[in-house]
């Protein structure tokens, strides 16, 4: 069973990789990856140059730079391996075939949100690098802490994969405009969580929804690891009461039990999908 | 007999009609995606919104962002309903009875900017009023007349830009997707949907301003909110500028449309799907 997942796994990942990059060369691809996470790091870069007169010296400006990096792994993980059901049942309409060719969807999601992390790593390592060089983001590496930060990236990998199946399971059930559903929610854990600001400029309502979502843990551990436990004192107070093992805690606690449930609401999605005869619906226009 | 030019021209019209037609229902029929997409560009706004509160901005910068994201309505418009609309049609079958049909294939792409103007004008409407209710922005003061003018000369350049695209993209597979996928975000930064455009440097920003929101939103920003020291030009400029575009882009529409239609004729390409 596992050595039959396995090989559905590398097989979705490879199906993936092709399906998201063999439209280019390799070296038009790699551009095409980091165009868009460069740009959308330029325009928050400049909208915080315009108003604070080119000073990048700040605590705001490397949690924003930091935090605006790692949330694409959210968009990739979150969002882009609940379109891939989209994608196959309603575009190229090979849903069904994916059914005959192997026995379990599962492990071709889960192969399909390989291919897009690792595009995700390529490009959020570009976008880091870049800010490093450029813009004087204080990664360094005699500074970081490169266990926290790694156990930091892979819970929110999870937590953003387990977000992802569940939706994907969702999309199974859905018509076209699904896809909305995870970009909603992809834009407001960008917003709620503080992803580009601290916290504490969202009214007290906003704060405390934002202090509910494992997301906002997850950006304030990377934060720590990156820039060191004290960071929050400046940059946002309201994440620095928060103590490291209550925050770890959280963290990894919301990590086992989003992947727990995004496995059982994928798995529960796929029966109903498969009783009501949704699996090759096409609701496009 | 052939039929006189005024006969042709009602013919034309009202097969852009007909087009815009399909687009006006949709949008009514479709409430329901109405407050996703209404409600998600606001809360991108609000995070950027919130990110320019955190630097202690000046207040007029959330009506930059207000502002900004009500256009991207017509931007992703453009990209999607537009550009790689021909693409989508010959994936669902449609784009043979396109050109099956006695009409000028720029009736079909007028009728389409137009549907598409009155779908992503809700949508910009809706983002507009309901931010600047939750962020306080007020949108009546400077010179609304001289704004809405700019607005419309904006959605007569951007729309021709669109018509151009779709031209082009016609006879093209899964890279026009990616490419207009490409295009999306990058023009957000280049346009400066959410910061004055000259922050980039005059000659980027010249540059850009082939892009009819560059130069509709400066003047727009201007109009609106007072005068910007970092402006591009002035409003009378930029109105000009974008005059000559809207003219220049729906003329390369019409060469383009007829250049890639006897291209993908030729090469067989007008019915291929999934490639």
């Amino acid at each position: 069973m596992a050595v039959s997942g396995l090989r559905h796994l590398r097989t979705g990942f490879w199906l993936g990789w092709q399906m998201d990059a063999n439209w280019a060369s390799p070296g038009w691809f790699f551009a095409y990856s980091i165009v868009r996470p460069l740009a959308m790091s330029s325009m928050l870069v400049v909208m915080y140059l315009v108003v604070t007169a080119g000073r990048t010296h700040t605590e705001t400006f490397s949690a924003m730079y930091l935090g605006n990096a790692f949330y694409m792994y959210v968009g990739a993980l979150g969002m882009g391996v609940s379109m891939a059901v989209i994608e196959e049942r309603e575009w190229f309409q090979m849903l069904k075939y994916i059914y005959l060719g192997t026995s379990d969807l599962f492990w071709y999601i889960l192969g399909r949100a390989g291919a897009k992390f690792v595009a995700t790593t390529i490009a959020a390592a570009v976008v880091l690098v870049a800010g490093v060089l450029f813009l004087h983001v204080p990664l360094h590496a005699g500074t970081v802490r490169w266990g926290a930060l790694l156990l930091a990236l892979l819970a929110g990998v999870v937590m953003s994969l387990g977000m992802g199946l569940a939706l994907a399971g969702v999309m199974l059930l859905a018509a076209r405009h699904g896809g909305a559903w995870a970009e909603g929610l992809a834009g407001a854990l960008y917003l709620f969580t503080g992803t580009v600001f601290p916290l504490d400029v969202l009214p007290r309502w906003a704060q405390s929804f934002g202090l509910a979502l494992p997301f906002t843990y997850w950006l304030e551990a990377l934060r720590r690891a990156a820039y060191g436990s004290d960071f929050s004192v400046r940059f946002s107070p309201l994440l620095a009461a928060v103590p490291d093992a209550e925050l770890w805690a959280v963290l990894l606690g919301s990590a086992a039990a989003l992947i727990l449930a995004g496995v059982a609401v994928f798995r529960f999605c796929e029966r109903i999908a498969r009783e009501r005869g949704l699996i090759d619906q096409v609701t496009e226009h | 007999m052939k039929p006189s030019l005024l006969a042709l021209l009602w013919h034309n019209a009202r097969a852009a009609r007909a087009r815009a037609y399909v687009r006006v229902v949709s949008t009514l029929r479709e409430l329901s995606w109405l407050p996703f997409e209404v409600v998600l560009p606001v809360m991108a706004a609000a995070a950027y919104v919130y990110l320019y509160r955190a630097l202690d901005a000046p207040p007029r910068y959330a009506g930059f962002v207000l502002l900004g994201s009500a256009m991207t309505a017509y931007w992703l418009n453009v990209l999607w309903s537009m550009a790689t609309q021909f693409y989508w049609e010959k994936q669902e079958g449609q784009l043979e009875l396109f050109f099956l049909a006695p009409i000028s294939r720029m009736a079909i792409l007028a009728g389409m900017a137009l549907g598409g103007m009155f779908m992503a004008s809700t949508r910009a409407i809706g983002t507009l009023a309901l931010g600047a209710w939750l962020f306080h922005v007020p949108l009546g003061g400077g010179h609304p007349w001289l704004a809405l003018g700019t607005f419309l000369l904006t959605l007569v350049a951007l729309y021709g830009l669109g018509m151009v695209l779709a031209s082009v993209f016609m006879m093209y597979g899964r890279d026009a997707f990616n490419l207009v996928n490409l295009l999306q975000d990058p023009i957000y930064l280049a346009s400066g949907f959410y910061f004055p455009v000259r922050a980039l440097g005059r000659a980027v920003a010249f540059a850009a301003a082939a892009i009819p929101l560059t130069l509709g939103l400066d003047a727009m920003r201007q109009l609106l909110f007072g005068g910007e020291p970092l402006a591009l030009w002035t409003p009378g400029v930029e109105m000009a500028a974008l005059a000559l575009l809207a003219v220049a882009y729906l003329f390369l529409a019409y060469v383009a449309l007829t250049a890639m239609e006897n291209l993908a004729k030729r090469e067989g390409r007008l019915t291929v799907k999934w490639q």
